[in-house]
């Protein structure tokens, strides 16, 4: 059996993390690992981050936001982030992939999709029904769930 | 998030407790230049102990206190990164830019 939670939001510049906060308390009643809460924290924000940043620019940043958060109990979680905007520029989409190059130690931002990458075992990005969707899976062994 | 500046003789100290990210790093670099601006010391410590939890955002801070210190002649020692901010940092892999110390008297050792 797979436990599923649908939350839509607005998303703003500022409020990234309170938007995120019953996210983070779904994965915290079904997983127990606090190292493994961290990451699945860090990836959320950097995936909300993405959005706000480059998605609704003609709205200084603001708009609808979908997360979906499947848990598939004692082996994966699943997290889904999609947005209405204008999408992943191309070649900001083909640097997602495994192995991707770091950024450049020097350059002050450009690490948020490459840390959402490294965070993920499987990544894929395409749009659906006119939603960008970034779709991330985390495996989670037995001993970490609650 | 909170923000203490503790002024020594030998260094300037900026401790943050609580989290950096994308939610307030523009505010925290403002801060943090005009702090800079006013600064005598050689060296300039950030203390992440109480850093609770630290994104991109909070990183691209990071580097920009780095570059700033440089362009003033400033050291820049990172003091006690806690577990989260380590591993973003190996993750990122930045580790090996930042001086790192796990206390204050080894932050003031000349490297």
């Amino acid at each position: 059996m797979s436990i599923e939670y649908r939350f839509e939001s607005v998303v703003r510049p500022g409020a990234c993390r309170p938007a995120m906060q019953e996210i983070r308390a779904a994965l915290a009643r079904h997983l127990r690992d606090p190292q493994l809460l961290a990451d699945l924290d860090l990836a959320i924000t950097e995936a909300v981050a993405n959005v706000v940043r480059h998605a609704y620019p003609q709205s200084g940043g603001e708009g609808p936001m979908r997360v979906l958060l499947r848990f598939h109990p004692g082996h994966s979680v699943e997290l889904e982030f999609a947005d209405q905007g204008r999408g992943l520029p191309a070649e900001v989409a083909r640097r997602l992939h495994p192995g991707a190059a770091v950024p450049e130690p020097g350059a002050e931002g450009g690490r948020g999709l490459f840390i959402l990458q490294s965070l993920a075992d499987e990544l894929d990005v395409g749009v659906r029904d006119g939603w960008n969707v970034i779709s991330f899976r985390k495996n989670v062994e037995q001993g970490a769930w609650n | 998030m909170e923000l203490t500046i503790d002024k020594l003789p030998a260094a300037l100290v900026l401790r943050v407790a609580g989290e950096i990210t994308i939610d307030n790093a523009q505010d925290l670099k403002e801060q943090a230049k005009s702090i800079l601006d006013d600064m005598d010391q050689p060296l300039l410590i950030m203390d992440m102990e109480r850093i609770t939890f630290i994104d991109s955002s909070g990183i691209g801070f990071l580097i920009v206190l780095k570059a700033r210190c440089e362009d003033k002649g400033k050291s820049l020692v990172l003091l006690r990164p806690s577990q989260q901010a380590a591993k973003i940092l190996r993750l990122v892999q930045l580790d090996a830019l930042f001086r790192i110390a796990d206390s204050e008297s080894q932050a003031m050792d000349p490297a």
